[in-house]
């Protein structure tokens, strides 16, 4: 899940203004993800996930650890918080966990339904079927 | 057991246009099989259905195929979600079966989950954001699941059932007029059938049920209503599969078939003495039933009807329930019949059903699936007994009424049936069977054990032919590495042949059949 994580980051990079990093990127990746399979599975439905892949990413990168999922299932990051981890490790924890939520939808409803979602918020994403990117790690 | 074909192998439902004036209701295919038959062509289009069970009767399942097979990018279906098996599981698990194709998730079905809605808000809420969803997405089809969870909002008292039928009202209007045919889930016990105000309003109800009968579960289907058209009555089984729901109706898909004009055919037993014996041969579309004990002969006996058809180029099927096929066609083989290459020639079909929770209507579906697909002329039933054995326990009480029902189709449409069924020889009577013979079968032969000159020889004996006269002479037989042939009239007179032990009342003297020991 990891090439399509960074691709899907790309992407909404592309879509902004060249000042964007990649980890403001990333949590507008989540932010998408979670207006459109809150459609789909409730907000309390995204809300689990959720906690269970930042849970996971949190083993990874430690200070996402430092994020507090609102009622409706959004998450808070502030330039401050980037700020104060750094770009680079703003970066990494926003992949963490990108990654972990798309491994967990994986998990549930295999990577045929899973990019078929990604690609409904993504259209334009060249994302292909099964086994793209099967070399990641989990 | 073959696989059941694929949603996409469905029969076609046909709309029949209506008289010039009367609308035309359209039909539309539910991707069930055998469901189509039994609501009598197919789903009205526009109707507003009930889907209603205990958990675990395949509700969900047969929306979700009803979904798949209707739903368009134009005309999409939307699916609500509502408190139930939460929407990340019923992906999970829905996508197990065929019919499930993960290109239309999100395009032309959609999942929508309304918890919050219906957590948060009131009743007029939840239709307003229903009726912001379809006014949005043009859909064709509208499933929601739960109902029964959208209605625990509505308050008790007095006030409630009008409200309640109020909202069902509304909902129904606003689906029926954007064009849209739906379905409510709910989980609902029969005893609140009765003026519920959901089931009134309702154009369809489909009841889902599963009885326990000893160790097997059994699930069954009643359309309990269905306004427009008229649907098959009574509980028909269901089946959940890879392929999701499969309906097996109580006329087994036969309602509407011609029936083929009998001619004067006889059909050879495959056995020259026994067609004499027979009047000529066995009438075709008779259904003939071979009864004897173990070891008489009786899938020999079969087996010979099947192979005489063979040589003419006439398809056959045999349907076994006790030995495998492998040992079926090696006892033929040793018999100078060659029933593999048959086989591999798509001339005969050999169904092994063993299972031991099968419907009795699923296992006529595979024999009648079996005889459209080969066009077979010549059926054999090996045997009766075990047919029964195969079945779940609660499906054997139903099992003569389902087979009289086969085989009266079978046979209308031309199929002649040889049955054997294994009885047990006592020697102080003759038993046919202890099924209700007169009903199954035009014709009966009787084989038996009998005790002659200290050996147990074998006898056959044409009890009855519905169609015409048959010889009622009492002849011995023997089983060879030809089959089974009848010999000669006996040089011997005997009496009380069927008590088994005879008495000899002739003089004259014979040579034993088949050699007896040397002392």
């Amino acid at each position: 899940m990891l090439y399509i994580t960074q691709h899907i980051i790309s992407e909404e990079r592309l879509a902004e203004s060249i000042s964007d990093t990649d980890a403001r990127a990333a949590f507008r990746v989540c932010e998408k993800l979670r207006r459109s399979l809150s459609v789909l599975t409730g907000v309390v439905g995204f809300r689990s996930v959720l906690s269970r892949a930042l849970v996971l990413a949190k083993t990874k990168v430690p200070w996402l650890g430092e994020l507090r999922i609102g009622s409706d299932g959004s998450l808070e990051f502030s330039a401050e918080l980037e700020a104060r981890v750094g770009a680079e490790e703003a970066a990494r924890g926003g992949t963490a966990l990108i990654e972990s939520l798309l491994a967990l939808l994986v998990t549930f409803i295999g990577e045929t339904l899973t990019l078929r979602l990604v690609q409904d918020v993504w259209p334009k994403a060249a994302l292909k079927g099964p086994e793209y990117g099967k070399n990641d790690q989990l | 057991m073959k696989k059941t074909p694929k949603a996409g192998a469905l029969k076609r439902v046909v709309n029949v246009p209506a008289r010039a004036g009367k609308v035309t209701i359209r039909k539309l295919p539910t991707g069930v099989r055998g469901l189509d038959e039994i609501l009598g062509g197919g789903l009205p289009e526009f109707s507003f259905n009930i889907i209603a069970g205990s958990p675990g009767c395949g509700k969900t399942t047969l929306a979700h195929q009803f979904v798949f097979t209707n739903a368009t990018s134009e005309r999409p279906a939307l699916y609500f979600t509502v408190l139930g098996e939460p929407a990340i599981k019923m992906l999970r698990y829905q996508q197990q079966y065929s019919f499930f194709d993960e290109a239309k998730l999100n395009d032309s079905v959609r999942f929508i989950n309304l918890s919050e809605t219906v957590m948060g808000k009131d009743l007029d809420a939840v239709l307003t954001e229903i009726a912001s969803q379809v006014e949005t997405a043009n859909p064709g089809v509208v499933v929601v699941d739960s109902f029964r969870t959208v209605l625990r909002k509505m308050p008790s008292g007095g006030m409630a059932e009008m409200e309640l039928q109020s909202f069902v009202q509304r909902l129904a209007m606003l689906l029926t007029s954007y064009q849209a045919t739906t379905f409510l889930i709910g989980e609902y016990t029969e005893g609140e059938l009765r003026d519920n105000p959901v089931f009134t309003v309702a154009d369809g109800l489909f009841w889902l049920s599963q009885a326990v009968e000893r160790n097997s579960v059994v699930r069954k289907l009643q359309i309990m209503k269905l306004r427009g058209q008229a649907s098959v009555p009574g509980l028909h089984t269901i089946r959940i599969g890879n392929a999701g729901l499969q309906a097996f109706s109580r006329t087994l898909g036969l309602v509407g078939e011609v029936e083929h004009a009998h001619g004067n055919r006889r059909l050879s037993s495959g056995i020259p003495e026994l067609d004499t014996l027979l009047g000529g041969g066995i009438p075709e579309g008779d259904s003939l039933l071979v009864a004897g004990p173990s070891g008489t002969g009786k899938s020999v006996l079969a087996t010979q009807f099947i192979a005489a058809g063979l040589r003419k180029r006439e398809p056959g099927i045999i349907v076994i329930f006790e030995e495998r096929p492998v040992k079926y066609t090696a006892r033929a083989a040793s018999l100078g019949m060659d029933l593999q290459k048959e086989l591999d020639a798509g001339m005969l079909e050999l169904l092994y059903l063993r299972p031991l929770d099968l419907s009795v209507d699923e296992t006529m579906q595979e024999i009648l699936d079996a005889v459209k697909r080969t066009g077979a002329r010549r059926l054999v039933i090996d045997s009766l007994v075990g047919f029964e054995m195969a079945l779940a326990p609660g499906f054997r009480m139903d099992f003569r009424e389902s087979l009289y029902r086969m085989i009266a189709a079978l046979t209308g449409a031309g199929v002649t049936i040889v049955s054997t069924v294994e009885v047990e020889d006592t020697f102080e009577s003759f038993h046919f069977s202890r099924y209700a013979i007169s009903f199954l079968t035009d014709d009966i032969i009787r084989l038996r054990y009998v005790e002659i000159d200290g050996q147990l020889r074998k006898i056959l004996v044409v009890i009855k032919m519905r169609g015409g006269n048959h010889s009622k002479d009492i002849r011995e037989y023997v089983i060879t590495e030809k089959g089974l042939e009848v010999i000669s009239p006996r040089g011997t007179d005997f009496t009380r042949m069927t008590t088994g032990l005879p008495e000899q009342v002739g003089t004259g003297k014979e040579i034993a059949p088949e050699p007896k020991a040397l002392k």
